[in-house]
């Protein structure tokens, strides 16, 4: 019986760190001097696919990546962007190969990013909500 | 005269390129310097030995090709970048590929001046980065730049290219202004004027018109090609990729003329079309191609082809191919005889093709 009480509690313990892992969203941030308050997908899209250099308000906007396979990279690609890794590796591979663009510089997992964007004004970032801080404003969506 | 820029400019910009590896800094910022490769190594059997001079009836490797890729911020403005490339079709002599400098006058407008890839036809900008595309080699009919007389699609030209873009809702709009001079064996196209209309619906669907003109300069004086010589040579394509998250389809239409009668008062037009359509399934894409080319005075052909490919990582993939070409029945080589070296000896050709591209 304590066998599988125990064998309960683990599953009921590690579903519930699922459900918090998946309750979390990820976040687009600046630089906190940035003026800027909220952002439209479409731009950030337009940034993050090179579309687009500056940011709406008409500062430089300079896009920081964050390395395959993190969370943050597969929710902000999968659920923002809305490219597979494979699509988007043929859609930067044409702009590469013809000198039109070059894709986002990786910069680094969460931790990286936020530090990073924290000293770098022109920065545009995404990172877990719950890696966010003050150190950071998060951009709300449109 | 392109020899010469074979042998001195490629090895110096890879020269410079390694120099300034080490000088990479944050992305976006001015000095920042990336650094960019492909990768192709493809096989191909034909079964008749004068198709189109790079597939033999022994096999060969002539599609095997790689190139490096260089790009660099010089100030808010201003970018440069180049690319070299070795062909197995060229006995794998590296050589500027293209070399440009671009200035975004604004967010609408940009300025290139240099050696810049020819824009027209849908995948030819890229057509080296086979990884980009399903075919292990696109339409022949609408890409080849093998056969004697007009072409739809070529390599680079030198000169200017001014592209403007706008958005209306999530679709953007693309018009580009070209000219120069285009480098062809044994000539030019001098005077190129072109113009190319796009519009980009989120890369689900994608549609060009272009249209450009130019005059033939053939440094031959003798032969057939030396009749092309002060000619004007006009070409018109249309195109379409619709990209959706399974299926994929893709079709473009192209007409070339060239001004004067040749090979017996018969003008020497030609036109091609294409129309691909594929499913993917997980890393597997297999498709089927009907392909068509007609040319006036010469020979044409129609292609059925078949293929598949497979995702191998995010950055390679390994395809499998086979078509079946069939040559128009009436040889008529004053013309040209298109994409054959000489007649060829069977009614239908199959050629068969492996190829793992990848991308770094």
């Amino acid at each position: 019986m304590k066998t599988i009480v125990y064998r309960l509690s683990i599953f009921v313990v590690l579903w519930m760190a699922s459900l918090a892992v998946y309750a979390d969203d990820v976040v687009v941030v600046v630089h906190p001097s940035n003026p800027l308050m909220e952002i439209s997908i479409a731009d950030v899209k337009k940034i993050y696919l090179g579309k687009k250099k500056f940011f709406p308000g008409g500062e430089k906007a300079i896009p920081g990546d964050q390395p395959k396979d993190t969370q943050s990279r597969t929710f902000f690609y999968d659920g923002i962007i809305g490219k597979s890794e494979a699509k988007l590796k043929i859609y930067w591979s044409r702009l590469i190969f013809t000198g039109k663009g070059t894709p986002p510089r990786i910069i680094g997992i969460d931790r990286v990013i936020k530090k990073w964007v924290a000293n770098q004004p022109q920065a545009i970032g995404y990172i877990m909500r719950s890696e966010a801080d003050n150190t950071v404003k998060i951009l709300d969506f449109k | 005269m392109s020899k010469i820029r074979k042998y001195s400019i490629g090895p110096i910009c890879l020269v410079a390129a390694s120099m300034a590896l080490p000088l990479t800094t944050i992305a976006g910022e001015i000095g920042d310097i990336q650094w960019h490769g492909y990768l192709t190594s493809a096989l191909m059997v034909s079964s008749d030995g004068n198709y189109s001079g790079d597939v033999s009836d022994t096999g060969g490797a002539k599609d095997t090709r790689m190139g490096l890729n260089i790009s660099t911020q010089v100030d808010e403005s201003l970018n440069f970048a180049a690319q070299i490339k070795g062909k197995g079709t060229e006995d794998f002599i590296m050589e500027l590929d293209w070399a440009f400098a671009s200035y975004d006058v604004n967010e609408a407008m940009t300025l290139r001046f240099g050696k810049i890839k020819y824009p027209i036809g849908m995948y030819n900008e890229y057509i080296d980065v086979g990884y980009t595309y399903p075919w292990i080699r696109p339409p022949e009919g609408f890409y080849n730049q093998d056969a004697v007389g007009p072409n739809l699609t070529r390599i680079s030209y030198q000169g200017f290219g001014v592209d403007f873009r706008t958005y209306k809702g999530d679709t953007e709009l693309g018009f580009n202004l070209f000219g120069g001079v285009i480098d062809v064996p044994d000539g030019h196209v001098n005077q190129l004027v072109g113009i190319k209309f796009s519009a980009n619906m989120e890369d689900e669907i994608r549609v060009e018109l272009s249209a450009n003109t130019g005059v033939m300069e053939v440094d031959n004086s003798e032969g057939r090609e030396f009749m092309m010589n002060d000619e004007r040579h006009t070409t018109y394509t249309a195109g379409v990729i619709v990209d959706l998250t399974n299926f994929i389809f893709s079709s473009e239409f192209g007409q070339a003329s060239m001004g004067r009668k040749i090979a017996g008062n018969r003008p020497m037009d030609m036109t091609s079309g294409y129309v691909m359509i594929g499913y993917r399934m997980g890393e597997y894409m297999p498709h089927v191609t009907w392909e068509q080319w007609d040319v006036e005075g010469g020979w044409g052909q129609e292609v059925i082809g078949v293929g598949m490919r497979k995702e191998l990582t995010t950055n390679s993939a390994l395809k499998l191919e086979v078509r079946q070409v069939t040559p128009e029945t009436t040889p008529k080589p004053a013309g040209g005889l298109g994409l054959f070296s000489d007649v060829p000896t069977e009614k239908d050709i199959t050629i068969v093709g492996v190829a793992i591209e990848m991308v770094f």
